[in-house]
């Protein structure tokens, strides 16, 4: 059973997805309970990965290997796919952190009344993806649940999305097949590249993330070959190759300029959509560009770390002050997410242990934090459905418990030490400091962020929550107190985010050993 | 016992202190609240008395917290004299200023929450003082500034409370900003943020170093209110005034000397010119607005501003013992006058206009004792403690710049008596105004009451003999047998100083007792009482960005305002209060441009690129998500007009689609292939 656990996050969520859409009518109003119940399994399972993990070893765990796709194209070599799972220290953190939101979207999305059946199969089927993504070792099955996210989503944001939903599901899946596209010319160029390390005469193209990292397995001649000097418009096709990867996994990040999908998203998307887009499927980008951009490309990726940082700051500043000029709560939000995701490009370009630690914690953070921040929106909008900031004020009088989550995530999210923002940020600002790759003015630049999030987020919560009570007239008086569910949700998050900020060692100790082992392999 | 041991368990306890309040907020009685803070606070002072008792030598102790590739950041205590001293100090002022509260906040709403702040506090500044590095310095540097937000904006109905505490958070972010490329930049530098190890290197004195030395500083300019950061601390007077004493005036605020205090070692002599000229331009640029003040606590909040501007003048010159000894006393006596201004707020129901006032000698006249007290140790009288401290900075400074090759440099101690002869008239000022004007009734000698009794200590710490056996050298202090204090020549700049400060409070007296007109006529005849260091944020610049921003007019300075101030602040308009006073309109300016450019440029040419697919394919549908869809069209030439189809769930869709990747993954295989 412990042998197939991996396989069991992927396929359980795939299994139940199929339950549901045949449950008959009368039992459609189950359909949550099911979705919450494997909700729960899988991040039980996750804990259990996390706490048998040995972070002491390098390599990958809880390996599954089966051959699934062999072409044999004669003379040409074999071409061959597998199915191949398994988790390091790089990946496991994402794979807790998705348990850790699914389940949260999962709860926040039960008082979802509107054709349940379908939107828990969608539920379930982007569950199941999304677990896929972060335990793929295999190009070809990472880019296939990959895309497989995209179409869960469309439909999520398009059919349960607020008024201007098809806008923005459209946008989004535009957005993110343009990325889609760009990986796609990657793993393809890769797959004819690299050759599997076996004793056969003809080449056997793989897609296998172990041999795509080393330098070795690449076909001398070959498109990717390092020493190769194919060119195309005068730029070596490597360095085109990962600017295409830069791009692709920026879209998902999002770094600026190719974040303007997401506040739309945002915006449109129910509160657990927004909540499992924020909180996981934007770390995807990041995976993707630690694993493949610059696992695959390092000295391209080292060439361009400038560039990366760059990414990184503009997203940091622009998205703050985009940030600030927002009056609804929402995209005040979604525009935070921008900001705080600049930190993880940012981390990636100091190439040291600071930096990649900390770019991961970044994400594992702001996993929890901006789900807390996506729920925080959602008990205003479920009470008054408005989300404008000047319709409100005095809410701390009314509200307590809610301010107090409130006051959890906006400090969090500002970079307060004791909650998990901090250590995230911190370190990948510490990273890009004593990188010798960066100028210093990179870091310098981006530690206005953290002034800036402490504007927009503290004036916000100084016009909603202090003063004296008022709501706008137009919007009924129903400002009542956090009911269990949210307290729980919200308050088990900021438990969560508190403990990751105290106690740091509990990711860190896991992520350490293979971040090492990592750089060692790029030749950091 | 461990020194470890007893201060995690006195963390531990403040920390307990403040979740228990903050927890059972609703069920504890206000008697049970202010006997559980209380007993934490009492043990706590004693555990540190023991810490006094059994300090032999300095101890670093340290537990790993997270290890990352080579380097290991660790969880370190650092126990030498300075913290101790400190460890003591924050909690005999806390325990003193929680005794004060449970009168003063009596019947206050949400009066379990502000014990529980207090106690979040108190641990925050024992953490702050005890790390051993710069990562948990910085860490416990947040949560004091966190906490000050808290308790300024307590009474968080009101717009003004919380304007403050915005204001101050930000302040304190800006410089925090500072602090962190610094400490960024000592990593760099340096691979290690440990106080202990990076002392023990030997720092070339370089450019770098310089540049180092001074974002640091930018930590203490935010937290200690140094020129121009300095505006957040006046405001954050809206906060309840026992938390004024606490923290806006003995310990948090002090928090910056003590940081310069701790990485003394890194300060250049180059950084160490650029830090003592702030300090010395802060402290006298706050004493002049402190005199026109008419709000009891701005003029203790301008006082406290000029103090620690001298604090970090000696500090820059490297008299780092003389500025903790003056750090430590100030504690004692601003604490004290913050409290007898509480005292006095509450005895004129929450009023703090000083015109409104007088007559108070007669009917409290065991405050007024105290207030001659605190106010001859602030003015630097002698037999007080202040005189010791204050003399021990001057002259250190003095000496220094004595020393120095450029004669410019004399400038900087020069301010600093300025400041120090100012602070003497604004202290008589005060008293004249609160305790001595208005109508003549006998004096009437009460038994103290709860508010006085807490003053007693703080009292008997003011005097001389509690730090010197000899009340005119502060070279004989006991304090010097901790923290040596070097001889200082040229005494008689002291003495001078002294002259003047006792000219300035008659002056003052005679000016608000006698009404008489001099010497302030002149000075408001050209407008220059107006050139206070906030004058150009609060007066000048706010009202000219945002409409009059002044919150109390009378209360920020006089309403006859006409002369040069205004063609000096012209310039400090435009260059600081811009950015910094209404960070956030300007801020929101900047934005709404910045998110135009994201909507119309950035979006907008996706949006063009779009328009502009779909113009190549189809003509006519101009909606929204129909040029949308129809870019989904072109890319994938299969999926027929998706819109309201693609809603409905059908299994074939995904098929379709994975149709379309298998192709275009096929086509590429062939043309890579051809390559």
């Amino acid at each position: 059973m412990t042998d197939y656990l991996l396989s069991i996050l992927i396929f359980l969520p795939l299994l139940a997805g199929f339950i549901v859409v045949l449950l008959p009518k009368s039992l459609e109003p189950k359909s949550k309970f099911i979705a919450l119940a494997v909700s729960i399994i899988n991040l039980l399972i996750s804990i259990y990965l996390f706490r048998a993990f040995d972070g002491s070893a390098t390599g990958y765990q809880f390996m599954e290997q089966k051959p699934w796709i062999n072409l044999d194209l004669g003379n040409f070599g074999t071409f061959s796919i597998q199915y191949l799972l398994g988790v390091d220290g790089i990946s496991l953190p994402m794979v807790l952190l998705a348990g850790i939101v699914m389940l949260a979207g999962a709860v926040s999305s039960m008082s979802i009344d509107r054709r349940p059946k379908a939107f828990y199969t969608f539920f379930l089927l982007l569950t199941s993806s999304i677990f896929g993504c972060f335990v793929s070792l295999d190009f070809f099955l990472f880019f296939l649940f990959f895309e497989f996210m995209l179409l869960p989503m469309y439909f999520l944001i398009g059919i349960w999305g607020g008024e201007r939903r098809e806008y923005a599901a459209m946008k989004f899946i535009i957005y993110t097949l343009v990325g889609s596209v760009f990986i796609l010319v990657v793993m393809l160029a890769m797959g004819l590249s690299v050759n599997a390390p076996m004793n056969s005469e003809t080449p056997t193209f793989t897609f296998d993330f172990r041999h795509l990292a080393d330098a070795k397995n690449y076909i001398s001649g070959s498109v990717l070959d390092q020493s190769s000097s194919i060119e195309w418009l005068g730029w070596p096709v490597r360095s085109i190759l990962f600017i295409l990867l830069l791009v692709g996994f920026g879209i998902k990040l999002p770094a600026v300029p190719f974040h303007t999908w997401l506040p739309d998203a945002h915006v449109e998307a129910p509160t657990s959509i927004s909540v499992v887009l924020a909180g996981i499927l934007l770390k995807v980008g990041g995976y993707g560009f630690l694993r493949i951009g610059i696992g695959f490309f390092p000295e391209e990726a080292l060439n361009f770390a400038p560039w990366i940082a760059g990414l990184g700051v503009v997203s940091i500043i622009y998205g703050a002050f985009n940030a600030i000029a927002q009056d609804d709560l929402k995209k005040l939000i979604a525009y935070s997410s921008v900001s705080h995701m600049g930190f993880v490009f940012l981390g990636f370009a100091a190439f040291n242990n600071e930096g990649f630690n900390g770019a991961i914690y970044q994400m594992f953070s702001h996993g929890l934090l901006s789900s807390m921040l996506f729920l925080v929106v959602g008990v205003i909008y479920d009470r008054t459905h408005n989300r404008l900031i000047q319709n409100y004020r005095g809410l701390a009088g009314k509200m307590p418990l809610y301010t107090g989550a409130v006051i959890i995530a906006f400090f969090g999210s500002l970079g307060l030490p004791g909650i998990s923002g901090f250590i995230g940020e911190f370190f990948s600002l510490l990273g890009g400091f004593s990188s010798p790759h960066l100028s210093k003015w990179f870091p310098s630049i981006a530690v206005l962020g953290i002034v800036l999030s402490a504007v927009y987020l503290l004036w916000a919560l100084q016009r909603m929550f202090f003063g004296n009570f008022w709501v706008n007239r137009d919007l009924k008086d129903q400002m009542h107190d956090l009911n269990i569910k949210e307290s729980i949700l919200l308050y088990g998050l900021g438990a969560l985010a508190i403990l990751y900020g105290v106690w740091p060692a509990l990711l860190l100790d896991v992520t350490n050993k293979s971040v090492e082992f990592f750089l060692q392999s790029i030749g950091q | 016992m461990q020194a470890a041991q007893l201060i995690f368990s006195n963390l531990t306890a403040y920390l307990l202190g403040f979740a228990l309040l903050i927890l059972f907020r609703n069920k504890l009685s206000e008697t049970l609240t202010n006997l559980l803070s209380i007993f934490i606070n009492l043990a706590g002072l004693i555990l540190s008395i023991l810490l006094i008792l059994g300090f032999q030598n300095d101890q670093v102790l340290r537990f790993d917290w997270v290890k990352m590739g080579q380097s290991s950041f660790e969880v370190s205590l650092l126990v030498n004299r300075l913290t101790i001293l400190m460890f003591t100090l924050v909690q005999f002022i806390a325990l003193l200023v929680q005794v004060f509260s449970t009168k003063y906040m009596k019947g206050e709403l949400r009066f379990s929450n502000y014990f529980s702040y207090l106690n979040l506090f108190v641990f925050s500044m024992l953490g702050l003082v005890v790390s051993g590095n710069l990562l948990f310095l910085f860490v416990f540097w947040e949560l004091v500034g966190f906490c000050s937000y808290l308790l300024i904006g307590f009474w968080f109905e009101k717009k003004s409370a919380t304007d403050a505490s915005l204001k101050a958070f930000l302040m304190n972010r800006i410089g925090d900003a500072g602090f962190l490329i610094g400490i960024g930049l000592v990593y760099f530098q340096f691979q290690t943020l440990d106080l202990t190890e990076l002392s023990a290197l030997n720092a070339t004195n370089n450019s770098l170093l310089t540049i180092t030395a001074l974002t640091l500083f930018c930590g203490c300019m935010g937290k200690s209110a140094q020129f121009p950061l300095q505006v957040w601390l006046p405001d954050a007077m809206e906060g309840p005034t026992p938390v004024s004493a606490l923290i806006h005036a003995a310990t948090m605020v002090a928090a910056g000397i003590f940081l310069l205090a701790r990485i003394d070692f890194i300060i250049t002599p180059d950084a160490g010119i650029v830090i003592a000229t702030i300090g010395a331009v802060t402290s006298v640029l706050a004493a002049y607005s402190a005199i026109f003040q008419f709000d009891i606590k701005k003029v203790l909040a301008y006082s406290t501003v000029s103090q620690l501007g001298l604090l970090v003048m000696a500090m820059g010159v490297g008299a780092t013992n003389v500025a903790i000894f003056h750090l430590f006393t100030h504690a004692f006596f601003k604490a004290g006058l913050f409290l007898i201004a509480g005292a006095v707020i509450h005895h004129f129901h929450h009023k703090q206009d000083m015109r409104e006032m007088g007559g108070l000698l007669k009917s409290k006249p065991w405050l007024a004792v105290a207030y001659i007290i605190f106010g001859a140790a602030l003015a630097g009288l002698p037999l007080s403690s202040g005189f010791l401290s204050k003399d021990a900075v001057i002259l250190s400074v003095y000496n220094w710049a004595a020393g120095q090759s450029n004669p410019l440099l004399m400038l900087i101690p020069l301010m600093g008596i300025v400041a120090s002869v100012m602070t003497a008239f604004y202290v008589a000022r005060q008293f004249t105004m609160v305790f001595l004007r208005g109508d003549d009734q006998k004096i009437q000698w009460k038994l103290p009451d709860l508010f006085e009794l807490t003053l007693i200590p703080l009292l008997l710490a003011s005097f001389w003999f509690m730090h010197s056996a000899n009340p005119l050298s502060f070279e004989d202090s006991y304090f010097s047998s901790w923290f040596a204090i070097e001889h200082q020549q040229n005494h008689w700049v002291a003495y001078t100083l002294l002259a003047f400060a006792v000219l300035a409070m008659l002056l003052a007296y005679l000016r608000f007792k006698k009404e008489k007109t001099f010497p302030l006529s002149l000075w408001q005849k050209i407008g220059l009482e107006h050139f206070g260091i906030d004058h150009f944020y609060v007066k000048k610049v706010a009202p000219a960005l945002v409409g009059n921003h002044c919150p109390a007019d009378e209360l920020c300075l006089e309403p006859e305002s006409k002369g040069i101030a205004d063609v000096v602040s012209s310039f400090d308009t435009k260059a600081l209060d811009g950015i910094v006073n209404e960070i956030g309109v300007s801020q929101k300016n900047l934005s709404k441009g910045l998110h135009n450019f994201d909507n119309g440029i950035v979006d907008g040419s996706v949006n063009l690129l779009i328009k502009g697919v779909i113009g190549l394919g189809k003509t006519g549908s101009f909606m929204d998500t129909k040029l949308v869809d129809g870019l989904i069209k072109f890319i994938s030439g299969l999926v027929e007009q998706t819109g309201k189809q693609l809603r409905k769930i059908q299994s074939g869709q995904i098929q379709s689609y994975l149709m379309v990747l298998i192709i275009i993954f096929v086509a590429l295989l062939i043309f890579l292939a051809s390559l």
